[in-house]
């Protein structure tokens, strides 16, 4: 597939600090983002790997709006993105959407299939009623759930479903950006393999651009264009996924490698994917 | 130590917001004692006007909070009206007794539950723990309202024991051993309610504890080891559920008190019942705002001790506290 | 037996108990306030199906009562009148709308039914015991609604907004609950007018009794809304653009439902109870409006408690009445299904 030569997402010195403790309290002070930078094509994917702790979910929040980050910028198609003062996305935000990690959690439990893909519709558009079920039903179609099961719980479907259904839910709005947040963590790894021949296939023909963030260099190195190596709430390095293989072997430090394990299985069971 | 002084600060901290809050009821009302006296055409008017600025009753809320902590720094409590006394010896006297009450019937109430609830959680399904349930369930449902009234007829039908009051009318011996017996007798129908109505919840809360603490993995490993069971239940087992269970300790004085009020009342018990009830009736503010400081300082004492033996019973409290 | 089952038990005790309190016009024979001074404390009046030369009768009977002094009663078994069902009556207002004048039962005039007996004034106990339910019931209900309506509302706001929306109500909620329940009652009544019509002290009631105890299912609610407010599925629905609003309706509430169910089954009980407290000691609604509470004040005098059993009966009814209810919330309790796992 042919690259995207645009950025659709530029990062410039992302800062977060996060403050524990009450104003009558000692105050520790923790710094998640530390002048972070990123760049995204278009139609490409970008995986973020790091050790957990290095402040990759908190990336994501700050990326669709749910987190106000204290000092930087994002670029969005070239114009930066206000932030609100209050937890709100702004609607220039809903060109990005995320999908959280275990799914079982983004699903509101007492929501049938169909409700849970329409809700967003119902939010962020002006559909009417007839419309919102036809766009959630073939959006439903397109992650490959059947049409039978609309009416399920959420705890009906198994894990895999359970993450198509988030997906679908996330593109039923059309965003241009995808942040994916560790979809693969919890299911087996023949699921992960459908997961990720779906997300690619999409890409494919939606021209989506994805941010994967995840800890197992392995499995996204096989639908990651680029790979950004995140540490203490900076990208050490971001570079081409061929080149990954020849930067572990070769890095001197090898503090990089205890939180990036590349397992032999995954990287056998997904040379087709 | 952190954690005591925390949650003495938070305490007082809690008891000022109390009178705050009913100093700011107290706003609200609409009459007043002296307007009732107002209507006696014996006072005149001077008089009562007299003697409303004399209790500063003419005066802005704020103010009268000012002077009313004073009063209590002092150790009055404000006046009351209706006894022309300061509050605080007049309750005092009062809440001596319903101490007496309460702090007979929270540890009776404790001895025959802890028995019961812990066989009942280790015997799981068998007689004792149905039996249990069963008497909780009655006791559950019976008010207190109604077990007051119940035992006052019985003491009235049968003369087995006093029917209300706390001493008899005419003093039968002289010497502390025939007072003593006197007073035993009439605590007898007042005590058995407050323990009758504090067993139910007692026995489910400990019950529950203890099902959780025997389901522990630790304890399950001290039954392989071969300790005997009845060891483990009152040793291992309840030592584990005991900080739920000191934290209830505090709490239920709060419901003991609430039931020992109504007691009081239905058994012409003359502890703070009957007085608060009078105040009320005669609009008696400040006997009113100190009765309710007062139970609220009992709660706030009872939480304190209960806080003291948590820490020292829980070690994970004092290991978090030095760190 | 699929009649005799717990659920369809406790269905038909729930009916038994609440439908003759709500129509207590139809099934109270008498008025309230009708008074028969020449047989006060009557016993409960006792039906016979045979007459004075023992024949069976299908159709039950009382017999006239006669005052034979010192409050001393008998029957006068050659003068036994029959029960007629759905009978012409003195006139009530059913549900305080409907005029209607049709009894369920009743007996002709010079004789007298009396199922709970008569009181200090010759006043049917049955009817009051009837009228007076309804009150104690309202009240609790009411109540209920009060106090669940304000925890629920201070509860979300608090657990969603959390900062300092959330310390202050907190904080507030903890004066509440820092006091013994009946003292608070007592401080809070203490503080409002003494001597009121029946409707106002009812309204006082209500609300006096149920902003004491908003400050409980706040925390309970609180609790539900802090762990909701994270899920995913909310912070999804935001990114979508649903506003504070639209998160709080349809994904924070309904975690709450089950347990404000929950909590309103174990209220009222309770609330029902503090109007009879109330009432008992003189705070609550007063004569000659009945309510179970202060039917039952007449027993503070010994004489009364011992001799005339059956004014007792209006506390003895909340015996069922608990049970019911606290069945009810027992069968309720939310259970540990897939949804929560």
């Amino acid at each position: 597939m042919e690259l995207g030569t645009t950025l659709a997402l530029d990062v410039r010195g992302l800062c977060k600090t996060f403050t524990q403790g009450q104003w009558w309290q000692k105050r520790f002070q923790h710094r998640v983002l530390d002048n972070l930078s990123l760049k995204l094509r278009t139609h490409t994917t970008v995986a973020i790997v790091g050790k957990s702790g290095c402040g990759k979910t908190t990336l994501a929040m700050c990326l669709v709006g749910l987190e106000r980050p204290d000092a930087g910028e994002i670029l969005l198609y070239g114009e930066s993105i206000q932030f609100t003062q209050r937890r709100r996305p702004t609607t220039a935000q809903q060109d990005i959407q995320l999908i959280f990690q275990e799914s079982g959690g983004a699903l509101n439990p007492r929501m049938s299939a169909i409700q849970i893909i329409e809700e967003p519709l119902l939010l962020g558009g002006h559909y009417a009623r007839k419309e919102r079920r036809d766009l959630a039903e073939s959006m439903m179609q397109r992650v490959g759930i059947s049409l039978h099961s609309k009416h399920r719980l959420p705890h009906e479907f198994s894990g895999g479903q359970r993450q198509r259904l988030a997906i679908a839910r996330a593109l039923v709005l059309k965003p241009r950006i995808l942040i994916l947040d560790e979809i693969f963590a919890g299911l087996d790894l023949s699921i992960q393999g459908q997961i990720a021949n779906l997300l690619l296939q999409l890409q494919e023909c939606e021209g989506l651009s994805y941010i994967c963030i995840s800890h197992n260099l392995a499995l996204v190195s096989q639908i990651a264009h680029e790979i950004a190596l995140m540490e203490q709430g900076k990208i050490v390095r971001q570079m081409s996924s061929g080149l990954v293989a020849d930067y572990l072997l070769h890095s001197s430090g090898g503090e990089h490698k205890s939180g990036l394990q590349p397992e032999a299985g995954a990287l056998g069971a997904y040379s087709g994917a | 130590m952190k954690f005591l002084v925390r949650r003495f600060l938070h305490s007082v901290f809690l008891l000022m917001g109390v009178s705050l809050l009913s100093f700011s009821l107290l706003q609200l009302t609409p009459g007043s004692f002296f307007d009732e006296m107002q209507l006696n055409p014996q006072i005149s008017r001077a008089t009562v006007s007299r003697l409303r600025a004399e209790y500063g009753m003419d005066r802005p809320m704020l103010q009268r909070y000012v002077c009313w902590l004073e009063s209590a720094a002092r150790g009055d409590w404000g006046l009351s009206f209706a006894y022309n006394a300061p509050v605080a010896p007049l309750i005092w006297a009062r809440a001596r007794n319903t101490l007496l009450l309460t702090g007979l019937a929270l540890p009776l109430a404790w001895i025959i539950a802890l028995p019961i609830g812990v066989l009942s959680a280790g015997e799981r399904y068998r007689w004792i723990d149905r039996g249990g349930n069963l008497v909780a369930s009655v006791l559950l449902v019976t008010p207190e309202l109604l077990l007051a009234l119940g035992l006052l007829w019985l003491a009235l039908r049968t003369r087995w024991f006093p029917a209300g009051g706390m001493a008899s009318v005419v003093p039968i011996k002289h010497g502390a051993a025939a007072h003593i017996k006197d007073l035993v007798q009439h605590l007898f129908a007042p005590v058995t309610v407050l323990v009758l109505g504090s067993l139910p919840v007692l026995l489910r809360h400990i019950r529950s504890a203890m099902v959780d603490a025997l389901q522990t993995p630790y304890i399950k490993a001290a039954r392989s080891h071969g300790i005997p069971y009845l060891r483990i239940l009152f040793r291992h087992a309840l030592l584990a559920a005991s900080s739920p269970l000191l934290s209830l300790a505090g709490l239920s004085l709060a419901s003991l008190l609430s039931v020992s009020l109504l007691v009081e009342v239905i058994m012409n018990w003359p502890g703070l019942g009957p007085l608060l009830l009078e105040a009320i009736l005669a609009r008696d503010v400040y006997v009113v705002v100190g009765a309710v400081m007062l139970s609220g300082l009992f709660l706030v004492c009872a939480t304190a001790v209960s806080d003291v033996l948590l820490f020292i019973a829980d070690p994970r409290i004092r290991t978090e506290d030095l760190a | 037996m699929r009649l005799l089952s717990k659920k369809s038990l406790l269905l038909m005790s729930l009916v038994a108990i609440h439908v003759p309190i709500l129509f207590s016009g139809l099934f109270a024979p008498y008025d309230v306030a009708e008074q028969n001074r020449d047989f006060s404390f009557v016993p409960p009046s006792r039906i016979h199906f045979t007459d004075a030369h023992r024949t069976l009768h299908l159709r039950p009977s009382v017999c006239s009562l006669e005052n034979s002094g010192f409050g001393q009663y008998h029957e006068n078994r050659d003068r036994c009148f029959p029960i007629h069902f759905l009978i012409m009556g003195s006139p009530y207002l059913l549900f305080g709308v409907f005029k209607s004048n049709l009894h369920l039962f009743g007996v002709e005039a010079p004789a007298k039914i009396f199922l709970m007996g008569t009181d200090l004034y010759g006043r049917d106990v049955f009817s009051r015991f009837l009228y007076g339910g309804q009150l104690s019931l309202l009240t609790g209900i009411l109540a209920t609604a009060l106090s669940l309506g304000f925890g629920v509302l201070f509860g979300t706001l608090a657990g969603y907004y959390g900062g300092w929306p959330d310390a202050v109500i907190m904080r507030i909620a903890e004066l509440f609950l820092a006091l013994p329940w009946l003292y608070l009652l007592f401080a809070v009544r203490a503080f409002l007018p003494l001597n009121l019509n029946a409707a106002a002290a009812f309204c006082l009631l209500v609300s006096v009794i149920g902003i004491v105890g908003w400050a409980r299912p706040a925390r309970l609610v609180r609790g539900i809304a802090l762990s909701s407010r994270e899920r995913h599925y909310v912070l999804a629905a935001r990114l979508f653009g649903g506003s504070d609003s639209y998160l709080i309706r349809r994904h924070v509430l309904p975690d709450a439902y089950a347990v404000i169910i929950t909590q309103a089954v174990l209220l009222i009980p309770q609330y029902v109870l503090a109007e009879v407290t109330l009432s008992f000691l003189g705070l609550g609604v007063g004569e000659p409006t009945p309510s179970w509470g202060n039917m039952l004040s007449t027993l503070q005098q010994y004489q009364v408690l011992v001799s005339y059993w059956w004014l007792a009966i209006p506390g003895a009814v909340l015996v069922p009445v608990f049970c019911s209810y606290l069945l009810l919330a027992s069968e309720l309790q939310p259970r540990r299904t897939a949804i929560d796992a």
